[in-house]
């Protein structure tokens, strides 16, 4: 595939450094982001629009303590869950199905871009006009948007050892079944994880933006867009921080699985660069 | 046991001469009409609905219809200019953003709890607020698009500036270059094919951005009139708007690749994608 499916925003250029001790510049940052979103509000016209830091503590105690949201939030998880597990499937059996043979590979290449190329979400109105406004519609739109990135690292994984390592396995008289579970797919299983992971914020999206478009479904997306049209902006940030915190929660849930699941990644990167 | 084995290398053998005597892109050609075909029968059989999936022939008959209705080429100005914008924007703050961690250790440590959060957010659930704050205007949209494809330039920025050889660093400091010198021919080389990719992943997450914000609420734009011709139930018309985002995404991709290919051409050899590199 193309560099951009094959470079992953990776954090190896920002590895911690001993001995330089920071702490105060992250403290600090946070002091003045919130600050400033404490008083620059005050100084505006029109208030209503750009909530201080305060009113959205207020919202967000005020949702919380509402007891009609969490129907929403369950609704809005379910649906990621679900969508992510089917797309996750999906791609890995289409990146196995399609990935092991090189030929094919080659042949469908063109193929594989022109889906990539089409932004998904402009499918999200027809599966709503389709579905309607349930979970069906939802979950359908997510999946459609997250199998990609598994599906493509997984063909991409499948190809990443080296000639001369299938040779090996040839001259070791491995079948094509050995070759598969010993050697192509040990080396697949850090990008796939990466493709995983992108994955769970691609459904999350996807989830999200059916909820917005078709207003009358529930969930996270719903409330924010009924919200923001009252122009009641302290429960809409209310909601977005919510969002923000199950985002942050589902990747470091997917980090440490990673991090399980392929302890050697960082060996076998290095290995392969 | 041998006998097996035989027959394997027997079958490799026989698939390898095949695979090499006709071209994977032979098959490439051949899937489109198997793909045409398909989508006829399904759709004319009707075991799917037209609703969602009208005939080919429908779909085609309403190209000129959408192409040609009047103030079409105003929507794909409009569109175009928020992509453009929005993606530049989202770039050009990435890249600033990602040079000024790039280039500081301690800056670099402090953010890095930040990174991932960043990395998680779901840009789109700030679209009714966008909404809210800037109208139905171009400017929201643009601001949509540069917030979706920001995240991407930053973080390719930041890691490819690491990339840089240790012994490259180290030779260009004893020939007593200057820090600036130092990010001006080692580490921005070295990055820039990482960048390239997280400009191509950007411009994706730029589009999608820009539609989203238009579906949400707009006045003009492809979105809009997607939106505008599925509330019509004018589904061959939806099909052909979908088509035109696929050009869409093609094009962007295009543009990316080839300046990829003329500004890092050092590494033209292995941009190319790796199913075809002969080892």
């Amino acid at each position: 595939m193309t560099s951009a499916l094959r470079v992953r925003p990776t954090k190896a250029g920002v590895a911690k450094v001993d001995g330089e001790s920071s702490w105060w510049i992250s403290a600090g940052t946070i002091v003045v982001l919130a600050l400033a979103w404490e008083l620059v509000p005050r100084f505006l016209d029109d208030r209503t629009l750009f909530p201080t830091l305060s009113d959205t503590a207020a919202g967000l105690v005020r949702l919380v303590s509402a007891g009609y949201w969490w129907s929403d939030l369950t609704g809005t998880l379910m649906s990621v869950v679900v969508a992510w597990l089917i797309g996750c499937s999906v791609g890995l059996v289409a990146g196995i199905a399609l990935g092991t043979v090189p030929f094919i590979r080659t042949a469908i290449t063109p193929y594989a871009i022109a889906v990539q190329a089409l932004p998904k979400i402009v499918l999200a109105p027809l599966f709503i006009g389709w579905l309607g406004f349930g979970p069906q519609s939802k979950i359908a739109i997510a999946v459609v948007i997250c199998f990609f990135p598994v599906w493509i690292d997984t063909m991409v994984g499948l190809a990443l050892p080296k000639p001369n390592e299938f040779k090996l396995m040839q001259s070791l008289n491995a079948t094509r079944a050995q070759t598969f579970w010993k050697l192509q797919l040990p080396s697949a299983v850090p990008m796939i994880m990466v493709g995983v992971k992108h994955a769970m914020l691609l459904a999350f999206t996807g989830v999200l933006v059916a909820e917005i478009l078709s207003a009358s479904a529930g969930g996270l997306g719903t409330l924010t867009k009924q919200f923001s049209s009252q122009l009641n902006m302290p429960l809409t940030f209310a909601v977005v921080i919510v969002v923000v915190v199950i985002a942050v929660t589902l990747v470091s849930i997917m980090d440490v699985i990673e991090r399980r699941v392929v302890f050697w990644s960082e060996e076998s990167r290095s290995r392969k660069s | 046991m041998t006998a097996v084995a035989d027959r394997v290398s027997e079958l490799r053998a026989d698939t390898s001469t095949w695979r090499r005597a006709v071209s994977p892109y032979v098959v490439t050609v051949l899937i489109a009409p198997v793909i045409y075909g398909v989508w006829s029968y399904i759709t004319n059989s009707g075991m799917v609905p037209s609703i969602l999936l009208p005939t080919p022939q429908k779909v085609f008959e309403a190209v000129p219809r959408v192409v040609g209705a009047k103030g079409f080429s105003d929507h794909v100005i409009r569109t175009v200019s928020e992509i453009v914008l929005g993606f530049g924007l989202g770039a050009l703050v990435g890249f600033g953003l990602g040079m000024l961690l790039g280039s500081s250790i301690r800056l670099r440590t402090a953010y890095l709890p930040f990174l991932s959060a960043l990395e998680a957010i779901p840009t789109v659930i700030l679209a009714p607020v966008i909404i809210a704050w800037f109208g139905f205007g171009i400017e929201g949209k643009v601001f949509q698009a540069a917030i979706a494809c920001f995240y991407a330039v930053f973080i390719t920025t930041l890691s490819g500036l690491g990339l840089a050889e240790p012994n490259s660093v180290q030779l260009m400091r004893s020939l007593c270059a200057s820090k600036l010198q130092i990010m001006r021919m080692l580490k921005i080389p070295a990055a820039l094919p990482v960048i390239f990719g997280g400009l191509q992943l950007g411009a994706t997450t730029a589009i999608i951005g820009a539609i989203v914000s238009e579906f949400v609420g707009s006045d003009a734009g492809l979105g809009y009139l997607l939106q505008r011709y599925r509330s019509g139930f004018d589904t061959p018309a939806v099909w052909v708007m979908i088509g035109i985002f696929l050009i869409f995404g093609l094009i962007a991709y295009l543009i990316l690749w080839f300046a990829e290919r003329k500004i890092v051409f050092w590494r033209a050899a292995a941009i190319s994608r790796p199913d075809l590199e002969k080892q």
